[in-house]
């Protein structure tokens, strides 16, 4: 309890001084959210004009889309502003030697590795998820019950984990790698496929594919499990299953790997 | 000891290409050094194109129709194949940010002092990152249009072939100079992150990539059409995909030239306006 406690105080200092330095660039701050916006609507553009070719993509219809976009908004903004700033460094930091610095430090490696860095621009998609959602769900005359809601906070916490997990794997392979500037785009492609509904993958090749997405790298669940409650109403205990094994599991292989990488560490710093 | 090179002669014509070739060489080595990075980066860029086949299989099987503003199925994935493949010239990752970084942090300045320049510099260090990208990217690509040879148009004439690859060539001039000109930028305003990520979102969507531009409602086609990025993966792809006349492919690459011979001028005033302007910060 006293170490919870103290790792808390930890972070609550981290998320104080990110807000202060990201409030001394209040221009920036405010182009980075515009930026942000403007992606999130060109993407509503595209469905919309996928949307005037047909009623329904996979069984979804559009609004049912959308709550999976927002949702799929809302887990990509929470690892964008309180993951992402990090892995991208700690490939930086491997290869400039500056890990030492953070390794001396007596704290959870992992922890000080991969959380410190706060980027509150992105926090934005928060919103513009969040809304999207909302609206959606006032479109469909959908009012969520309370286990509705209890099940979807939940589907989403399994996803930020999950997600979480493969960034800080995917992260620390820059120790092996030397260079690991691809992180964003590893990032990008492998949050790609939750965007997607599964019932799109059908057909000889997609269906084998889903199954790996489903069961062995299950990308495919953790974003639409959480969308589906909302949006079709129905809380899959088989996909909320899959997805809290999902997330506890590689949340215990990012930290089996991340120390076990570390050990292959050799400072480049002296 | 040599004798002095007189200028305009020969041996100087080819010290100054010698000059370039040894950057070119020195930046397929750089991309060695760091391969599985690059191998990595090269290869899941063919990710999206599985999703992007599923989703317009599950539009066109919603809509129930055959064909969509012209495109049938088969047509659609021909086209993200080959607007990927337009893309793989035309896209010119990091370097307006490489060119901002350098004039913020002053070392723009080596430009200034050593006989290169910077933009001759900065094309062979591209095409370099491009010769060493499609060796990688080769066998992908052969393997995706084998597996997707059924949805492909069969091969073009000898004229289409060459105006394809002309398309693709004017792409990544096209792409080089855009991205160059944003990158000067900078000489003006440090920070320029929030104008390129607005830009490569307009990019992206205007270029075609995101969307077939035949399929953006007509107020936003309008737009599309008047601007140049459509020649980045737009109009390489309808070329390749030889649903356009010989006639209008070549009025296209006409004026595929023009806006690249527009981007060598805009970015070479803004190099020089740049330049007369800045100051150098740094040790």
């Amino acid at each position: 309890m006293r170490t919870l406690r103290r790792y808390a105080k930890l972070y609550l200092a981290f998320v104080r001084c990110t807000l202060a330095r990201e409030l001394s660039f209040r221009g920036n701050f405010l182009m980075r959210a515009a930026v942000e916006f403007l992606w999130f609507c060109l993407l509503v553009l595209f469905y919309d004009i996928i949307y005037g070719q047909t009623a329904h993509v996979g069984g979804w219809t559009q609004f049912q889309y959308m709550v999976l976009i927002g949702t799929f908004f809302l887990v990509t903004g929470l690892i964008d502003t309180l993951v992402m700033p990090n892995c991208a460094e700690l490939a930086e930091q491997v290869r400039t030697g500056n890990l030492d610095h953070a390794l001396v430090k007596p704290v959870d490696e992992q922890f000080i590795l991969t959380l410190p860095r706060l980027d509150w621009a992105n926090a934005s998609n928060l919103l513009y998820g969040g809304g999207m959602v909302a609206y959606s769900l006032f479109r469909l005359e959908h009012w969520p019950t309370a286990a509705e809601v209890a099940a979807y906070c939940w589907g989403i916490f399994c996803a930020f984990v999950f997600f979480y997990s493969v960034l800080s794997m995917l992260a620390i392979s820059a120790v092996y790698l030397v260079r690991n500037q691809s992180i964003w785009e590893q990032w990008f492609y492998v949050n790609l496929f939750a965007r997607y509904p599964p019932e799109i993958f059908t057909g000889t090749w997609a269906k084998p594919l889903r199954t790996v997405l489903t069961y062995v790298f299950p990308v495919l669940v953790v974003v639409s499990v959480p969308a589906r409650v909302l949006a079709h109403r129905v809380i899959s205990v088989q996909g909320l299953l899959i997805a809290t094994v999902a997330a506890g599991a590689a949340f215990a292989l990012s930290r089996f790997v991340f120390r076990r990488v570390l050990l292959a560490y050799r400072g480049a710093s002296a | 000891m040599s004798a002095p090179i007189a200028p305009g002669s020969s041996r100087r014509r080819l010290s100054r290409w010698s000059k370039y070739r040894a950057v070119l060489v020195t930046a397929i080595s750089e991309r060695f050094v760091y391969r599985t990075d690059f191998f990595i980066a090269t290869l899941l860029r063919f990710a999206p194109i599985a999703t992007t086949i599923l989703l317009w299989q599950a539009v066109f099987a919603g809509s129930g129709r055959s064909e969509l503003a012209g495109y049938r199925f088969e047509d659609v994935v021909a086209y993200y194949l080959f607007t990927t493949l337009g893309r793989a010239f035309s896209s010119m990752p990091g370097l307006a940010m490489g060119i901002a970084r350098e004039i913020r942090e002053g070392t723009i300045r080596r430009f200034l002092l050593q006989p290169i320049d910077l933009l001759g510099y900065l094309l062979a260090c591209r095409v370099a990152h491009k010769l060493v990208y499609y060796l990688i990217a080769a066998v992908p690509f052969v393997v995706l249009f084998t597996l997707c040879g059924s949805y492909l148009p069969g091969w073009p004439t000898p004229g289409r072939f060459a105006c394809g690859i002309a398309a693709l060539v004017l792409a990544f001039l096209l792409g080089f100079y855009l991205e160059a000109s944003l990158g000067m930028l900078a000489f003006w305003f440090l920070e320029i992150s929030g104008v390129l990520y607005i830009m490569m979102g307009v990019n992206y969507f205007f270029s075609g990539h995101m969307i077939p531009l035949e399929l953006l409602p007509s107020a936003v086609r309008a737009v599309a059409w008047a601007l140049p990025f459509q020649y980045l993966a737009y109009f390489p792809a309808t070329v390749w995909l030889q649903k356009t006349s010989m006639e209008t492919v070549l009025a296209g690459l006409l004026v595929q030239a023009a806006w690249v011979a527009a981007m060598i001028c805009l970015s070479r005033i803004l190099l020089r306006r740049g330049l007369r302007r800045y100051t150098a910060f740094g040790g």
